[in-house]
């Protein structure tokens, strides 16, 4: 039986499919309260899951969502900022100004205002995780990637600044950054691209979702209160 | 609604977690960001939350304080109890 009150409080965004969605089961499945949101419905049914159908890129909608969640939770325990869009491959020379606009405004601006609200919540409970999720893209340079790759940068910088902000509070932030697995988002890149970049990481196959599940279940062990402004890149990025 | 008596309902909860020599004082003169002030950024993070709620308990809206005026201006209004209050007032008064 689902009671909140007991639970640790999971905010994951982007968790209808691929990583978010596996994490969020996994988390309800453990028996924490998982609070997910996406631009889609979710047809992931447990008692311990609520679903927020939002545009993460739309503030008030997002202030909406964290209105409702302190009126009937009071808090939020780990914050994982999983949502994002990968434009298509395509040189930064002709990027279009409004898909500079949009994804940011979905990896970067998103996830300072989701941040932003679940450091008010955390503040008051003097406790709180946060991971943001960064991508092994920072590390290789890749042709084409540049819009996605400079919100993955902007994500690093944000993260190492705010966990020096919250970190008397007993608020660690983190980077987690996956390597390649095989999800919608990664369907849509081209392939012998992904594999080529995968060949530079230290594990050349793809990755898998419980790789992320066992790295956030060691960023949010009370042990690891310490660990805070760092980014684990998995795959050996 | 008094403006003022909501901020000092918000110091003292707000000192309800601060050692003794940390806590804010109550009146306008009082810093309550800045130089010399006591309270860090976390502090003042805390303290805007808990008045935000409590204004929107009294008036039903949701008044965001630390807008995007409030960073522009020269003169914050976070400085003092005082200049906190007239800003309030000027975004009720909106």
């Amino acid at each position: 039986m689902s009671n909140p009150a007991n639970q640790k409080i999971f905010l994951i965004t982007g968790s209808s499919k691929g990583i978010g969605r596996f994490i969020a089961e996994y988390y309800a499945k453990l028996d924490y309260f998982v609070i997910g949101c996406s631009r889609s419905k979710s047809d992931f049914n447990h008692p311990n899951y609520l679903h927020f159908e939002i545009d993460i890129s739309n503030e008030s909608d997002v202030m909406g969502m964290f209105r409702e969640i302190k009126t009937r939770y009071k808090r939020i325990d780990v914050l994982i900022n999983n949502a994002a869009i990968n434009p298509a491959i395509i040189s930064a020379a002709i990027l279009p100004s409004v898909t500079i606009e949009n994804v940011f405004k979905t990896n970067v601006f998103a996830t300072m205002v989701f941040c932003r609200e679940a450091v008010k919540l955390m503040l008051r409970n003097k406790s709180g995780r946060i991971i943001n999720f960064g991508s092994m893209a920072t590390r290789h340079e890749v042709p084409g990637e540049a819009l996605y790759t400079a919100t993955k940068s902007a994500i690093i910088g944000y993260t190492r600044v705010l966990a020096k902000e919250v970190a008397r509070s007993n608020i660690t932030v983190n980077i987690l950054a996956p390597s390649a697995i095989k999800t919608a988002l990664s369907a849509k890149i081209n392939q012998e691209a992904l594999q080529e970049v995968l060949s530079r990481n230290a594990i050349h196959e793809y990755g898998n979702f419980e790789d992320v599940s066992n790295a956030v279940d060691f960023l949010i062990k009370d042990e690891s209160h310490s660990i805070t402004g760092q980014i684990i890149y998995l795959g050996g990025a | 609604m008094n403006v003022l008596e909501i901020i000092y309902e918000g110091i003292d909860d707000l000192n309800q977690d601060l050692e003794p020599g940390e806590q804010l004082e109550k009146n306008e003169e009082a810093t309550i960001f800045g130089p010399d002030s006591k309270l860090d950024s976390m502090g003042l993070v805390n303290l805007i939350t808990i008045i935000e709620e409590k204004l929107e308990k009294k008036t039903g809206r949701f008044i965001s304080i630390a807008d995007e005026r409030a960073m522009s201006m020269e003169a914050s209004p976070f400085k003092t109890i005082g200049t906190l209050k007239n800003y309030i007032t000027d975004l009720i008064n909106e």
